[in-house]
């Protein structure tokens, strides 16, 4: 029977994946306006802008796939914390350099988010992937089949 | 036996290597002709401004632009290029007879690179760019718009 814990790790790892295929999608349907949004940043030279811009919407969807497949979990909550991260840089950084950043994250809006909340959005996925990681590296069955089927072997083999 | 750290920032490096190589791929598939969009240099902007044959678009942040701008540029920031994209058309087919020239800051900044680049997304054919930007400008000492 599962525990708690278990049902909680499901639920991280589906909605954090949901929420990175979901601004994957958003970001590869405005592609230019997200490659505006890397440009704005003035992070890196405008020739790298586009490729960066290309390679973080595929990063976000790979790591959705991944975390909502299910497969190393500890790996793909790893994989999203770095990606929460670079986006709480980005708008933190956004804010201390008074730059006028449209993220763009979750697509198009009518009024664009001030950079606070982008950041404080940033910072919450990554704090849920974080705990997301925490419960896959203390919670057998919640980190992988395998660790899961370890588990059960180290069970049997006991008298 | 349980994976370690090592192995899943590997797997993590594999995942972002992966998304490296995709969006080099993509960039390369979705490469516009920007090279065949004319480069304005400063002495043909002067001549543009002075017989105003042109549209010129700013596209750094409103601060920026009213803290000054080249004469009779519009204010299009690259921030807001995407939401005022209507605007923008219905603007740009105004003056369909006259060459775009978007510009911004200076050679490093890139909003006016971008924004060349939308222009050309939202399919307009004559744009170009000014690419030694506001700053260029100002410093050859040639006179600058204010906004109130």
């Amino acid at each position: 029977m599962k525990s708690p814990f278990d049902w909680i790790a499901r639920l991280l790892r589906i909605g954090i994946g949901g929420i990175f295929l979901y601004a994957a999608f958003a970001k590869l349907n405005e592609a230019r306006a997200f490659t505006a949004s890397v440009v704005m940043l003035q992070v890196v030279p405008f020739r790298w802008a586009e490729w960066l811009a290309a390679m973080i919407s595929l990063a976000e969807l790979l790591a959705g796939a991944w975390l909502i497949v299910g497969w190393r979990l500890r790996a793909s909550a790893l994989a999203a914390m770095l990606l929460a991260a670079a986006f709480a840089f980005a708008s933190g950084q956004a804010m201390i350099r008074e730059l006028e950043f449209n993220c763009h994250c979750f697509g198009i809006t009518a009024q664009p988010p001030p950079a606070g909340l982008v950041l404080v959005r940033a910072l919450l996925l990554l704090g849920l992937a974080t705990l997301l990681r925490w419960l896959a590296n203390n919670i057998p069955a919640a980190g992988s089949q395998a660790a899961a089927r370890s588990g059960a072997r180290e069970v049997e083999r006991s008298p | 036996m349980r994976a370690t750290l090592a192995q899943d920032a590997l797997a993590v490096v594999v995942m972002f290597v992966i998304a490296s190589l995709g969006g080099f791929l993509l960039v390369r598939h979705r490469q516009t002709s920007q090279a065949q969009h004319p480069k304005v240099m400063l002495d043909e902007m002067r001549v543009h401004v002075r017989t105003g044959d042109v549209l010129i678009l700013d596209a750094r942040d409103r601060s920026a632009y009213a803290a000054g701008h080249i004469p009779t540029a519009l204010s299009f920031p690259l921030a807001e290029w995407k939401l005022r994209a209507a605007e923008l058309n219905v603007t740009l087919r105004q003056h369909r007879d006259r060459l775009v020239v978007v510009y911004c800051g200076d050679s490093w900044c890139g909003q006016s690179e971008e924004l060349q680049l939308a222009l050309i997304d939202l399919g307009h054919t004559r744009v170009g760019h000014f690419a030694a930007g506001f700053s260029a400008w100002r410093d050859a000492g040639l006179l600058v718009a204010l906004s109130p």
